[in-house]
């Protein structure tokens, strides 16, 4: 979130797209309801009408898949009408910036995609900079062709209320009353979850939010931004400390196999970040890292760019062969992954799987799952029996990006143990097993620094993360005290400061609301970075440092005191940095250009000593600048925009021949959708083993509109088969109102739903939709497409019935 | 103050987190559900002895909802009312109205009577039929929450004040209130809620129908709902606005002064009979009514009683079966049928025992000599069939053992306190009055002595708790001791008279009074639920009077039965005397009960409306038949006339009780779906009932042929 959920209470309008929010994460509610009795609209748009849709204002129906039409349709309207927020746009964003003029957008691809490789050269996407200072050139107006703005308004001119309309299914007048609805109410904010990230264009689903918010200017502000609905418990965290395949602690890339130095890794990177990346080597390998040896640069993991280190790459792999041991926690693939039988087989490929669980998961029983021969597996599986969140402390890292302790509630039972104390004893064990070894891949097992006393573990891995001036000892009090020489450090630099003083302030616990009664609490925890609690929180003010008119105050420039105060840590390079500096001017300091990025291309800013490397870099999507609608690998209709790149160009599938089919509309003439529930969390293997959820959701069910269970003669209660390209499962329907039958550019689209939840372990056991799931994924973030594939849904009996003549 | 909780049901999103809670807070375990066609989300299907809460989760077409969709969820659960049937029903204030408003329960009072269960017009309490000791389960509004103490320390600090007292407010929140992560559920004061709710209501015109479901329903709810569609489209009952325990008040409130009067007046009647008598007496005897009783000289073991031992070892059997086996595992009873074949079978036999006061009211208190010699077959029927109505009581409540606090607890107007004690009472009575035949039997003249000074005295007493028991006030208790005891001393045997047990027959028929209209009384907490034909506020009197009238016709039946099956001679004058009492008990019964109607403006519709086929053929068959079977003299010397005006009037009566509880009743079933569930009596609930029919016939035998129970025969012509 670049927000956080107290901070909804503030919003005068919320875009719910890609989320079930009041059933997803139902606490966030709370602030959504205290935001409506002020008088704030919701605005849900969703193929399935669902517990949201019934407390929104807006209900919009959509077809799953078709995001980007729609909201490209609605970026064109306020475009078009100016219904943007001039000031705002001009002075926070790249509106004004020039763009390379090879930059172009032509039969469906942008400029510089390579049709061979699936992939596009970037550099023409590029900003017309200046030859002296190397920095953008700035229009001076967004009338100007050369300009982001220009070029934005013509890329989402194909976009009329028609299109977009046609594409998605909303309703043309609907589009315009949605884009009218979020620009005269102000601040507005948008939450999303996996319902837009899990598609093959998942990061361009979100790069449309940021536009359209941008626009509006709603960043930065109390009650705008654009909110993502993290998952419980700890998503937050585990991406805040390394978990994403493609980043290290606290989002610095990792470095691939052309990035043998820190140097090189740093031309890619920014000086900004590789102070970061050095206070982290720091806390990894303490007095080994030196500026003389890169500060252990080279016992990092490198990538290579032949190589696919996402969830799927690892099954891929696995299925080839090429990997012997794959060591799950607290993740259950056998549900939760896409396209199961080629997990199934992938998991049978390998030497051993350590499976370090609360309980035997369909993971860790893979091998004795119904309708196998175990012996016919040879796979070793080693469960590990951990410890439950109660069980043990730590922190929790929420949306909000509150870091906040948790005291062990209770013991773990039996010979379960927390997963610091598994990892802790693994890890010196292989150490102990590479000891005295001479050879340079296994030094940086033998550099690292690991000595956390057994009583208070976790406590000394978050002072660890939070990092010590290792001249005085003290504990780090924020991000501005890290140096780049080696003399601090910092295990994840936005948490350096959640220890400030040598005291855990995530274990604070004031109740009470700062005096601006903000919502920001902040004396209840801490907030990274910083215990800042809006991002961007700079752009809330205008080229002046005053707060825009008609927002609540976050910061504000203080004349009087020469810096940036506020009820909030303002978000700005240096406090005393006033606006007339060009500091003063970042509203987002973490793109290359300090201001926020319309269109997306790459940028790295100069002024960095020494002179050759960059003082940032800028993230550009892989699969575009700017989002374009591509339909799903699996569709019911044609690309109308263009028919000939009907998906992402960026995207290759099927990756494994053989396991990945395409299923077509003449076989599987209906959407799937799937979702996780309320009751149930995921795959369900905490949920379905605690009988009180499972007696409110006893087993997985298909939802069908009406129209369709007339066609296939299904009542509510019937069996009926499900079956994709992949896979069929067999559950029970459920005729609703709440689905409908929609009407894509005159054909009738049917969208079913079914929650994924489900598996053959556990108190409540059931069949699992990721049979039918498809496993092609986001060209840049890894998501797999499982909110959109094509399935036929017939009622059991008759299917039985035909199977056996 | 009182509490209440507002629930909006355009705030709930149907998360279902205070369903689970509630199971967390209370303990509860989960039920093994599968999907619920039909029902959306919602699941499990009803409330139970586990599920004290329920999320309904209903789709309604509305062209201008967004998305032509209203999806609404609406919490279910007790609704606290602010004069709860349930607690008015409660004979042991198990169930009571707090003055904090919730409704709470106290299983270690409780008796497992299952009153409740019927009186509820919400359908809420529901049984713990898997338990051998099955209590009532339903939500408390969490009243045991307010009550918990602030932890000491957390995270090994200590508290401060004011966390403690953040603490102690959260806690003196219902689990579910404090859940609800929607705000629709807020919980406080019931008039400021309400207040707030109609400031919700005006803040959104249209957005709620014009109804706060709780402001007036049954008298007022302690849960108030706003809703988007009406509420009946949600499936809420419409249950009236009027206060369900009101009528059963009153009519208990008659009890305490009635028992003084009722006592009174029998004294009067008695002195101004027995005067009569004296002054008659002192005219040459027409008539002397003398009879000698002597034991039956029959062989026991007849085949007939060789069949009546065997089905009451089949009622041991059940009997014991039901202990072993648990209310849930022995009976077809359920959360819809809590009551069953043991109640209609309760209410019929108390009803057709009515013989025994009305036999022993005639004799004694009116001086009808002549009836003298059914007067020990009377009391001993009357005794065996009130110990084992008891008996049955004891198999059909779920928690028996807590009997003895029906001693302890003061309910305000339970009827079913007051039956308990009055039946306890009268057996008592019923003991005392039949006493004499055994003390006679085998020579117990020191006995008798005793019997004679103090029974009544155990009158005066009995009575008098009764009173104070009702009124709990010592004033209605001391005025009766005062008119039992200046009755008692008026009416105290004088050296050298035959004794006459007045006081008995005075407690006798007062007793009875009261307990055949508190039977009656039952009913009054489900207008709702008993077709309008048979629900009045005065049915405490109908069942009353016809109670007279069955008992009397059975005693005529019983005689007649008696002489048929030892071949006896048949008493024709005297049977014919009590059919003519018979008679008239029916007449009175039918006019007030038909009078009853008209008054109230019901009696035309009760001859067209629903269930009209049922009433008319109680009225024919049982009323107006009999009737015109027993209205002369002659047709009464008939036996065979009388036999059946007997049976038709006494059939009329047990009819109209089956229909009272079974036929005209209308169980609506367990919240929130309202799917009443079948019921047809277990074989172990027949085994009970007719092993205790047998028992009472065959006990009935065995004392005629050891006691002095029936007249002697007499071996000249009369």
């Amino acid at each position: 979130m670049t927000n956080h959920w107290a901070d909804l209470q503030h919003a005068k309008v919320f875009l719910i797209e890609g989320s079930n929010t009041a059933e997803n994460h139902v606490i966030a509610m709370k602030w959504i309801r205290k935001a409506q009795a002020n008088g704030a609209k919701i605005i849900h748009v969703d193929p399935r009408f669902n517990r949201t849709s019934s407390i929104a204002d807006v209900y919009a129906r959509i077809r799953p898949g078709a995001d980007i039409a729609f909201l490209s349709a609605m970026i064109n309207h306020i475009l078009e009408h100016k219904l943007y927020d001039e000031a705002y746009v001009k002075l926070h964003t790249n509106a004004l910036l020039t763009v390379n003029d090879a930059f172009g957008f032509e039969d469906g691809v942008f400029s510089g995609y390579d049709h061979e490789k699936h992939k596009y050269e970037m550099a023409s996407w590029s900003y017309a900079t200046d030859k002296k200072t190397s920095k953008p050139q700035k229009a001076a107006s967004l009338d100007d062709p050369r300009t982001v703005f220009a070029k934005l308004k013509k890329h989402f001119s194909r976009y009329t209320l028609q299109v977009g309309s046609e594409i998605s299914g909303v309703p043309a007048e609907q589009i315009k009353e949605i884009a009218e609805l979020m620009a005269n109410n102000k601040p507005g904010t948008i939450l999303y979850a996996l319902g837009m990230t899990q598609h093959t264009v998942g990061i361009q689903n979100i790069r449309c939010y940021g536009i359209l918010q941008m626009l509006l200017g709603n960043m930065g502000k109390a009650g705008g931004g654009v909110n993502a609905l993290r998952g419980e418990p700890n998503v937050q965290g585990a991406c805040d400390m390394s978990v994403l395949n493609g980043y290290m602690f606290g989002y610095l890339n990792y470095p691939n196999h052309n990035e043998p130095t820190l140097k090189d890794w740093t031309k890619n990177n920014g000086t900004f970040r590789a102070k970061f990346a050095v206070n982290g080597m720091k806390a990894w390998f303490g007095e080994n890292a030196t500026a003389d040896n890169d500060f252990g640069f080279a016992w990092l993991p490198k990538k290579s760019a032949k190589k696919d280190y996402t969830l799927f790459g690892i099954f891929d792999a696995a299925l080839a062969g090429n990997m012997k041991l794959l060591w799950t926690v607290g993740q259950n693939p056998m549900v939760t992954n896409p396209n199961l039988s080629l997990v199934q087989d992938a998991l049978g490929k390998l030497d051993m799987l350590v499976v370090q669980e609360l309980w035997e998961t369909e993971t860790a029983a893979f091998w004795q799952r119904p309708g196998v021969d175990p012996k016919t597996i040879q796979t070793e599986v080693v469960l590990l029996p951990a410890a439950y969140f109660m069980e043990k402390e730590g922190t929790i890292s929420g949306s909000g990006r509150l870091v906040q302790w948790r005291y062990a509630g209770v013991k773990p039972p039996g010979e379960a143990r927390t997963d610091i104390e598994i990892f802790d004893a693994v890890f010196k064990k292989v150490r102990e097993a590479y000891r005295g070894s001479t050879d340079p891949k296994d030094e940086p097992l033998l550099k690292a620094v690991w000595n956390y006393p057994a009583d208070g573990r976790s406590e000394a891995v978050l002072k660890e993360i939070n990092g010590t001036n290792l001249k005085t000892g003290e504990m780090i009090g924020g991000i501005g005290e890290l140096q780049p020489d080696g003399s601090t450090s910092s295990g994840v630099w936005i948490y350096a400061g959640c220890f400030k003083g040598g005291k855990n302030l995530t274990k604070r616990r004031d109740m009470k609301d700062h005096a601006s009664g903000l919502g920001t609490y902040p004396g209840f925890a801490w907030t990274w970075p910083g215990n800042m609690k809006i991002l961007y929180n700079r752009a809330s003010c205008d080229a002046n440092g005053k707060p825009w008119p008609n927002t609540k105050p976050v910061i504000w420039w203080d004349e009087g005191e020469k810096k940036w105060k506020g009820n909030d840590t303002p978000d700005v390079p240096v406090p005393t940095d006033g606006p007339e500096t060009p500091n003063g001017q970042k509203a987002f300091r973490m793109n290359g250009e300090g201001v926020a990025r319309l269109l997306a291309g790459p940028y790295k800013d100069p002024g960095a000593k020494p002179e050759d490397l960059p003082r940032d870099c800028s993230y550009t999507p892989k699969d575009g600048p700017l989002p374009e609608m591509y339909e799903p690998i699996e569709s019911p209709v044609v690309n109308v925009l263009h028919p000939n790149v009907q998906v992402n160009p960026c995207v290759k599938y099927p990756r494994v021949k053989g396991k990945q089919p395409i299923g077509t509309v003449k076989d599987f003439p209906y959407v799937l959708m799937t979702s996780s529930i309320a009751e149930h969390w995921c795959a369900g293997s905490t949920t379905r083993n605690v009988p009180w959820l499972n007696e409110l959701a006893p087993e997985p069910v298909v939802e069908i509109p009406e129209q369709l269970a007339k066609k296939v003669g299904l009542q509510t209660g019937d069996k009926a088969k499900v079956s994709s390209a992949r896979g069929e499962v067999v559950v029970k329907a459920v005729v609703t109102k709440r689905m409908q039958v929609m009407k894509i550019n005159g054909q009738d689209v049917t969208v079913v739903w079914m929650p994924y939840n489900w598996g053959f372990k556990g108190l409540s056991t059931g069949p699992s939709t990721n049979y039918l799931t498809i496993d092609a994924v986001d060209p840049g973030a890894g998501t797999q497409e499982t909110k959109a594939c094509l399935v036929n849904v017939v009622r059991a009996e008759r299917a039985e019935a035909v199977a056996r003549r | 103050m009182s509490n209440a909780t507002l629930i909006d049901t355009t705030k709930c999103i149907g998360c279902r987190s205070c369903q689970v809670t509630c199971k967390q807070w209370n303990d509860l375990p989960a039920e093994n559900t599968a999907l619920q066609p039909g029902l959306g989300l919602q699941n499990p299907r009803k409330l139970s002895a586990s599920t004290f809460v329920v999320i309904q989760s209903t789709e309604v077409d509305d062209a201008k909802a967004p998305g032509g969709l209203k999806y609404v969820f609406s919490k279910r659960q007790c609704m606290h009312c602010d004069e709860p049937a349930c607690a008015s029903a409660c004979p042991v204030t198990a169930l009571h109205k707090t003055k904090e408003g919730p409704v709470v329960y106290d299983d270690a009072k409780c008796l497992g009577c299952r009153y409740c269960m019927w009186a509820c017009p919400f359908g809420v309490p529901t049984a713990e039929w898997n338990s051998l000791a099955p209590k009532i389960r339903k939500c408390t509004h969490c009243f045991d929450r307010l009550s918990q103490p602030a932890p000491e320390e957390r995270n090994g600090q200590a508290l401060s004040d004011e966390d403690r007292k953040r603490f102690a407010a959260a806690h003196a929140l219902p689990a579910c209130v404090k859940q609800c992560p929607a705000g629709a559920l807020q919980y406080g004061e019931r008039e400021a809620l309400l207040e707030e709710a109609r400031a919700r209501m005006a803040a959104a015109p249209g957005k709620y129908v014009d109804h706060v479901y709780g402001e007036h329903e049954a008298g007022g709810t302690g849960m108030l709902y706003l809703s988007p569609v009406p509420f009946k489209e949600l499936g809420f009952p419409e249950v009236g606005t009027k206060s369900y325990p009101a009528p059963t008040r009153v009519a208990l409130g008659a009890v305490p002064p009635a028992v003084v009067g009722v006592g009174l007046a029998l004294g009067g009647a008695y002195a101004i009979s027995k005067r009569k008598l004296e002054v008659e007496k002192a005219e040459p005897e027409k008539r002397d009514h003398h009879v000698e009783f002597a034991p039956l000289q029959k062989k026991l073991w007849t085949p007939a009683n060789i069949v009546l031992a065997a089905l009451m070892a089949f009622g041991a059997g059940s009997f014991l079966a039901r202990f072993a086996l648990g209310l849930g595992g022995a009976t077809n009873l359920n959360d819809t049928y809590a009551w069953g074949l043991w109640i209609v079978f309760d209410l019929v036999w108390i009803a057709v025992a009515a013989g025994a006061f009305a036999t022993a009211g005639l004799i004694y208190v009116f001086q009808r000599k002549d009836l003298y010699s059914m007067g020990r077959s009377a009391v001993l029927m009357g005794l065996l069939s009130y110990s084992f109505v008891t008996v049955t009581l004891l198999a059909d409540l779920g928690l028996p053992w807590h009997f003895y606090q029906l001693g302890l607890q003061a309910p305000e107007h339970s009827a079913m306190f007051e039956v308990s004690w009055c039946v306890g009472l009268y057996v008592t009575v019923l003991l005392a009055e039949f006493l004499p035949v055994p003390f006679e039997r085998w020579g117990l003249s020191k006995a008798m002595t005793i019997w004679k000074k103090y029974s009544p005295w155990y009158v005066v007493f009995a009575l008098t708790l009764f009173v104070y028991l009702l009124s709990r006030s010592v004033a209605y208790a001391g005025a009766a001791l005062l008119a039992f005891a200046f009755l008692a001393y008026n009416f105290r045997t004088k050296d050298g008279e035959k004794p006459q047990p007045i006081l008995l027959a005075i407690a006798a028929v007062t007793l009875s009074t009261m307990h055949q209209s508190s039977l009656g009384s039952l009913f009054l907490l489900m207008p709702d639920k008993l077709a309008a034909q048979w629900w009045s506020p005065v049915m405490p009197v109908n069942f009353f009077l016809s109670s007279i009238a069955a008992g009397t016709a059975l005693i005529v039946l019983v005689e007649m039965w008696i002489a048929k099956a030892w071949k006896r001679q048949l008493r024709t004058t005297q049977l014919a005397a009590m059919g003519k009492v018979a008679f008239f008990a029916l007449v009175v019964y039918e006019a007030f009960r038909l009078g009853d109607l008209a008054v109230r403006g019901q009696l035309a519709s009760a001859f067209t409306g629903p269930k009209a086929g049922l009433f008319v053929a109680e009225l024919l068959l049982g009323g107006l038949l009999p009737l015109a079977l027993l209205a002369s003299d002659k047709l009464r010397r008939s036996p065979g006339l009388l036999a059946l005006g007997a049976a038709l009037s006494c059939g009329g009566i047990v009819f109209n009780r089956i229909n009272v509880v079974i036929f005209a009743m209308k169980l609506p079933g367990t919240m929130p779906t309202y799917e009443p569930s079948a019921y047809m009596p277990s074989v172990f609930e027949w085994g009970v009932s007719v092993g205790l029919i047998a028992a009472t016939i065959f006990l009935f035998g065995l004392g005629a042929r050891l006691m002095p129970v029936l007249p002697k025969e007499e071996t000249a012509s009369h």
